[in-house]
């Protein structure tokens, strides 16, 4: 071997990265020539203290600037924040679908139709609500007999079941948001079945309720799929 | 403002900080920021050879982990992960300003690399190796590159060859290339 063959693998042999037969090859070269000794010196001592070099401290105000840049980048609106805290409670970029954003948007509409009619008929109509009481137990058996509310409260129940498997792997914020949805919803629920009861034949009222259980087994669907 | 802060007395883990940076803890993504910022801010420096580049760059780091703090899973420390996404946006600086390696063939141009050595007894002292980061700024940026990653910062020819898109080879040929002319560069100071 000679200085040129040893300069073209003497960084590998620094590294240890030699086969066994170069190795010995090199290992005589730089035994028998001084100047090759000093190379393999001098690279021996870069990579040594190329690994301890010292730690540089950037300015002070660096940590301001970030700071304010993340602030600048902090999401204006509610539903950009709630986005963005799930994103980063779920560590995957989280959007809801066209279908599921419809949900949410037919949920909130429910909820505010349940609200106006509620107050419409409490203001219109309370003396013919004035035996409201026995007609829940009338509602519940009714409703108990209509086979579209009997397939919403055997797939709730199902659903059910799947979330409360899939709770233990969920963070808090997640289950007050669940816990928040499901109080919303079961309000509405109520609110629906208060109406019906005082109304059975109110087609307006069985199309609300009807809305009313489409959502919780959407938002429940949402949930166990988490 | 970012959510309110979790009062610590007792130190805690990367990982800790992560999840509650990422369930929007202010405190602990500041934390994360004063624990890692040296060894960010070291790397973009001397990858850049600009402190004013380094600290944008640090900034631009430290935006992207709190954009993508959710997406740590743990599977690795969070080190390497702060690293690897370090490396990833000064290389894709590189990139948008054109900045390419060194030219090398494929198996390495090692022609005039027999250098006058150095006294074989002289040892790099604390000053040397000052020098040494000093020197380690003046290398061509392609050289540069190379040397930090595999001697600064311990990533492996197969790691390098995939992140900056080059043969093996052309890894090997660039970091020797940058050893010689750190030798003579360091060699020149004495």
């Amino acid at each position: 071997m000679n200085c040129q063959e040893c300069e073209e693998i003497i960084s590998d042999y620094v590294d240890g990265a030699l086969e066994p037969g170069a190795q010995t090859k090199i290992e005589h070269h730089l035994a028998n020539c001084e100047a090759c000794r000093a190379v393999r010196d001098d690279l021996l001592q870069i990579v040594h203290f190329s690994k301890q070099l010292p730690l540089h401290i950037p300015t002070s105000d660096l940590w301001s600037r970030i700071q304010t840049e993340i602030e600048a980048e902090q999401p204006k609106t509610w539903w950009a924040r709630s986005k963005a805290r799930l994103q980063n409670l779920y560590g995957r970029d989280f959007k809801f679908s066209i279908p599921q954003f419809a949900a949410i948007a037919a949920a909130c509409i429910i909820v505010a139709a349940i609200g106006v009619v509620v107050w419409q008929k409490n203001n219109s109509q309370v003396p013919q609500f004035a035996n409201a009481a026995p007609a829940d137990n009338q509602l519940q058996t009714k409703l108990a007999n209509d086979p579209s509310f009997q397939e919403f409260e055997q797939t709730i129940k199902q659903l059910k079941e799947s979330v409360e498997q899939r709770k233990d792997t969920w963070g808090p914020e997640l289950r007050l948001s669940f816990e928040r949805n499901m109080t919303s919803i079961d309000q509405s629920l109520n609110d629906c079945r208060q109406l019906l009861s005082r109304n059975p034949n109110d087609e307006t009222c069985k199309e609300l309720l009807k809305n009313a259980y489409s959502e919780k087994v959407r938002v429940l669907q949402g949930f166990a799929n988490f | 403002m970012m959510p309110a802060t979790v009062e610590r007395s007792e130190p805690v883990s990367d990982l800790d900080l992560v999840r509650a940076a990422a369930a929007g803890d202010a405190a602990a993504f500041e934390q994360l920021y004063h624990l890692h910022n040296r060894r960010v801010y070291s790397l973009c420096l001397r990858m850049l050879s600009s402190g004013t580049q380094a600290e944008d760059m640090t900034q631009e780091v430290f935006l992207q982990v709190f954009r993508k703090i959710g997406s740590f899973r743990g599977d690795s420390a969070f080190t390497t992960w702060l690293h690897r996404l370090t490396v990833n946006q000064v290389l894709m600086h590189f990139r948008k300003r054109g900045v390419k390696l060194e030219h090398t063939s494929e198996e390495g141009d090692f022609t005039n690399v027999v250098e006058t050595p150095l006294q074989s007894t002289r040892r790099i002292s604390m000053v040397d190796r000052l020098d040494l980061d000093k020197a380690i700024g003046e290398l061509p940026p392609g050289y540069r590159t190379v040397f930090i990653l595999h001697d600064v910062e311990g990533y492996e020819h197969e790691e390098i060859s995939g992140l900056l898109k080059v043969s093996v080879g052309t890894s090997k040929s660039q970091l020797h290339k940058a050893r010689m002319r750190l030798r003579d560069l360091l060699k020149s100071k004495h």
